[in-house]
């Protein structure tokens, strides 16, 4: 609450990704988002939850803080396969079936950042409270 | 988990009918997408063609559930089918926008004129 980037909720990836929906939602409401806004980031944290569950095993968590200005989630994984560079992932396009799911968190958030260190790869999805889009 | 599949039993699909309607309810994800893939390849089993897909009561939609649905739309093309989708409540239609799936699919207010718009089969 303090924006010295404390983490402020933290919960674990399971097989049920509307519970976690419902958490994040609850969360992000209570820091001031609403509407589009608050649902698209509940998508993007969605669709990251979803890889960790497709590509590293399902194990991982989210911690969410936030500030003033931004609510931030990062969605983390104990295996390590994403890297900075996937942030860029490119639209596939309708006639590809799978793996749209970083491009469409770009789409939805204001700020899409990976980090990879020895615990893993941890995505960090950031809505800014107000609508002014944020740059960089 | 919230979602569920329903099978329009309108007289017109009695099967094996080359069209039929399925009507989705609640979430479609990760979780509840393999509910949907089954609902689709009985669909394909009972040789349909023409799908239909109400998705007025489907409250949200992630890349899993865009994945199926362009599965089915690939599908269905192999078969000279396709899918039409109905009832684009406004969060749906956001996703569907920003993934260019609204563009890719024929979309209708309603199942009903969906299934008016299809070839005579």
């Amino acid at each position: 609450m303090d924006g010295s980037g404390r983490v402020s909720a933290y919960w674990p990836i399971t097989d049920d990704l509307s519970v976690l929906r419902g958490f994040v939602e609850v969360y992000a409401m209570q820091a001031g988002l609403s509407g589009i806004r608050l649902q698209d980031l509940v998508l993007a944290v969605n669709e990251a939850a979803a890889n960790v569950l497709d590509h590293a095993h399902g194990e991982g968590d989210v911690e969410a803080w936030h500030d003033d200005r931004y609510v931030t989630i990062e969605v983390s994984d104990r295996l390590g396969l994403l890297v900075p560079a996937h942030a860029d992932a490119g639209n596939p396009g309708v006639g590809t079936l799978r793996g749209r799911g970083l491009w469409l968190m770009r789409q939805l958030c204001d700020e899409v950042r990976i980090t990879r260190g020895p615990q893993g790869s941890a995505v960090r999805l950031r809505q800014a409270l107000d609508d002014t889009p944020t740059p960089g | 988990m919230n979602f569920s599949v329903h099978v329009d039993a309108a007289p017109a699909e009695a099967r094996p009918s080359p069209m039929r309607t399925l009507v989705l309810t609640g979430e479609l994800d990760h979780g509840s997408a393999p509910h949907l893939q089954r609902a689709l390849e009985d669909a394909y089993g009972d040789r349909c063609r023409h799908l239909v897909i109400d998705v007025s009561d489907l409250t949200f939609c992630d890349s899993t559930g865009i994945s199926v649905f362009l599965g089915a739309r690939r599908a269905l093309a192999a078969r000279d089918g396709g899918v039409a989708l109905a009832g684009l409540n406004p969060r749906i239609e956001r996703i569907f926008r920003l993934t260019g799936l609204a563009r890719a699919f024929d979309t209708y207010p309603t199942a009903a004129e969906a299934r008016a718009a299809l070839p005579a089969s």
